[in-house]
């Protein structure tokens, strides 16, 4: 449903997005996961038409991203990072009408509809609001409403949850799986949420310095990941990937995470480490999935 | 949904967002405070100055807000959430221009209490002024969105309020310019003079105040100034349209401002050729008024007069009403020698009076010598004719003082021309001026009131 080949864009000069190959197969939860400024909004801005590649392509249900933009625009459903609810004095249904109508649908048929998934998110209580009041939780679920009431072939979601409370993030998740399951919609999901990646995906892309380092379903993930605390941790990653000790690594503070391909005891790869001159002060095997996914953002 | 009807969704949505925000409702009643003391200040003085202001000068700023048009939605992140939609860019743009023109619906709206006090008291006469300066409002509201949007989108993002002030700041030159430059331009050496004076056309406003001729420079021709606006309003939208569609995307700048350069020098080329566009010639009428003027040439003093009844005695005719009146021409001879003159053809026209005849030929005409020191020679021809008063040029605001109606008279003997600017007194109905302050606080009392009452629709 969504492929990219080399995609790619630069802000002058600097590649945000680098040489980007994926594909998302129709009706999968495609979760999209990097650190802050690894690119992954600039992706769903690329794929979401509203920025126009450097170079490679992008299709969105076959159809070119800048080239047959209007096509894409028709069939997905998009939230962006920082969308601040640009007109602030209307309530959310009149929000709704001017995004439904612009879609569009016929206004009599879509009021329905709207009042439905106003229901479903919450916000009845608060449909006669300005919009311009609401909390950031609320806006994040009057943007939800925005989205599903299009009833996309694609979301292209970027943090969709940052704002809402852990029942509200569970309500949305539950919503994206039935969503996904029972509606065939692909789902992209952008989010720094492991916690979410684990709950909703079933294939990930892990976004590093603009470029793919993983790709694959959550059981894919390597299963031998090593916390190493060393003194010096960049240049422990660094050693560790000149000498191919670890399919993958990255730095959290004092921390080094190693991804192996075969599964390794902790004790193995202290030795591997002593061999090429590194002395480590702790070295554990981490299990929870939000360190697995560490060792490759 | 259709190209067109898109387009228009667009544009109202954005005009309800204008309309809809404390700014926008602080505007207004800035507006209409502001129309309502240049109604109360000009409208007993000269009612075109209030037209002009009010058509002219004031629609101009809606600069402000074209400026701050496609910047706002950027940095409010909905252009980023619009073009998600199926929503092409030249629709978003076209909208955009549409909405302005609506925003000066609903100043036009405003005006409308202004307009009927003019007719009513000033003569239904003005109705066709109006007509044709909504006219002018419009072209001029064309100008400043096209130019307004094109650097609006060039300023790329995070600068909504600096765009603003961009806009406020040239609105203030494009209102006060016009009206200063002319006489500078004029002052300057002939050939200066001319290349200056077309350029100024480049202004709307320029362009209106030849074509309506309020001034007292009026343009023989107002067309070339017509021609020039429209060249300039279509070149701004395709120039900005192309900029915005070939480099921006909705965030912005999609390259770098560098190659967009070589279309914005192109079309600034455009611009600066359009002087190319036959000059304007004016016609400068004598800043006196009075039922007689007299003008001094080929050694013969020219005078016009027009004498109506109330010179006779009688009350100043009112509106409506023909009366019967006499055009004299007298020419004063100071020479020892007589003067022949060949042909004489005296015509006025009036868009205060209808007159049944405008124009009148006499000659060849020998104008006697000067018979004694204090006494030179003269002829003189009467035409009777019948006119009837249609507008008066202010709003009667004192009881017995009565107003007039302007007559520019244009006199040529063997080809050199002369011009008069007389004028006629008529009576009309006394208006109570503190009327405005009422129909002020109506206004605003509305836009404010629709504003903090303002109850959301039931979902």
């Amino acid at each position: 449903m969504i492929e990219t080949v080399g995609l790619t864009r630069a802000y002058d000069g600097l590649r945000a997005v680098d040489e980007l190959t994926l594909g998302v197969p129709k009706g999968s939860v495609f979760g999209f996961l990097g650190r802050n400024g690894a690119g992954k909004t600039t992706t769903v801005k690329m794929l979401s038409t509203v920025l126009r590649p450097t170079s490679g392509t992008a299709t969105v249900g076959g159809f070119d991203v800048w080239k047959e933009a209007l096509k894409v625009r028709s069939i997905i459903g998009v939230i962006g990072e920082g969308t601040e609810l640009a007109r602030p004095f209307w309530t959310p249904m009149e929000y709704l009408r001017f995004f439904s109508r612009l879609q569009g649908g016929s206004d009599r048929n879509a009021r329905a509809d709207l009042r439905d998934w106003l229901a479903r998110l919450g916000l009845t209580a608060h449909a006669a609001r300005p919009i311009g009041g609401f909390s950031s939780g609320m806006r994040k679920r009057l943007e939800l409403c925005r989205v599903f009431s299009r009833h996309p072939e694609v979301l292209l979601l970027d943090e969709p949850t940052k704002e809402l409370d852990i029942p509200g993030k569970r309500e949305i998740w539950e919503l994206l799986r039935k969503l996904a399951t029972q509606e065939e919609v692909t789902l992209f999901l952008c989010t720094h949420d492991a916690a979410e990646i684990q709950a909703v995906c079933n294939r990930i892309a892990i976004l590093r310095r603009g470029k793919l380092s993983f790709e694959g379903t959550k059981d894919e993930l390597p299963k031998s990941v090593i916390r190493i605390e060393v003194e010096s941790p960049d240049a422990t990653c660094a050693r560790l990937e000149e000498a191919s000790l670890a399919v993958s690594s990255s730095v959290a503070g004092s921390f080094v995470y190693a991804a192996f391909r075969d599964r390794k005891e902790p004790e193995a790869v202290r030795s591997e480490l002593a061999s090429v001159g590194i002395s480590c002060r702790d070295v554990q095997e981490v299990d929870a999935f939000d360190e697995r996914v560490l060792a490759f953002l | 949904m259709k190209a067109v009807s898109q387009t228009a969704f667009l544009a109202l949505a954005d005009l309800r967002r204008q309309l809809g925000s404390p700014h926008s409702a602080i505007s207004f009643v800035g507006s209409i405070v502001f129309v309502g003391f240049l109604f109360w200040l000009l409208a007993s003085f000269s009612i075109d100055h209030f037209l002009n202001a009010a058509f002219l000068m004031v629609p101009i700023l809606i600069l402000a807000p074209a400026t701050a048009s496609i910047a706002s939605d950027r940095d409010a992140g909905y252009a980023s959430i619009l073009f998600t939609y199926p929503v092409t860019a030249t629709r978003y743009y076209a909208a955009k221009f549409l909405a302005l023109h609506l925003l000066l619906g609903v100043y036009l709206l405003l005006l409308v209490p202004f307009l009927a006090i003019v007719v009513l008291y000033g003569g239904v006469g003005w109705l066709g002024e109006i007509a044709i300066m909504a006219g002018w409002a419009t072209l001029e509201t064309s100008f400043v969105s096209a130019l307004g949007l094109f650097l609006s989108a060039s300023f790329g993002r995070r600068a909504a309020t600096a765009s603003v002030y961009v806009g406020f700041g040239l609105a203030l030159i494009f209102v006060i310019g016009p009206w200063f430059l002319p006489y500078y331009v004029m002052a300057m050496p002939p050939d200066t003079a001319s290349l200056g004076m077309r350029v100024l056309h480049f202004s709307p406003m320029m362009a209106a105040l030849d074509a309506t001729g309020t001034g007292l420079l009026v343009a023989e021709n107002p067309l070339p100034a017509l021609l020039a606006t429209l060249a300039v309003v279509v070149i701004l939208v395709a120039l900005g349209l192309l900029v915005y569609r070939r480099f921006q995307s909705a965030e912005g700048w999609e390259v770098g401002r560098a190659k967009a350069a070589p279309v914005v020098a192109l079309g600034i080329v455009l611009l600066l050729a359009l002087p190319v566009i036959p000059g304007v010639s004016y016609r400068e009428f004598p800043d006196s008024y009075g039922t007689q003027s007299c003008v001094m040439a080929s050694m013969l003093q020219y005078c016009v007069s027009f004498e109506t009844p109330q010179q006779l005695g009688s009350p100043p005719p009112s509106l409506g009403s023909p009366i019967h009146a006499q055009m004299v021409v007298s020419l004063y001879n100071d020479q020892p020698v007589n003067v022949t003159v060949g042909k004489i053809v005296v015509s006025w026209s009036s868009r205060f009076i209808d007159f049944n005849v405008t124009r009148a030929e006499f000659g060849p005409v020998e104008v006697p010598a000067k018979l004694a020191p204090d006494q030179n020679g003269a002829a003189f021809f009467r035409l009777n004719v019948t006119a009837v008063p249609l507008q008066v040029r202010s709003l009667p605001i004192y009881e017995g003082l009565p107003e007039y109606a302007l007559i520019p008279m244009e006199l040529t003997a063997d080809g050199t021309r002369l011009l008069f600017y007389n004028e006629m007194n008529v009576s009309g109905p006394v208006f109570e001026r503190n009327i405005v302050w009422i129909i002020v606080g109506l206004e605003a009392a509305v836009v404010l009131g629709r504003r903090l009452t303002r109850r959301p629709r039931k979902a």
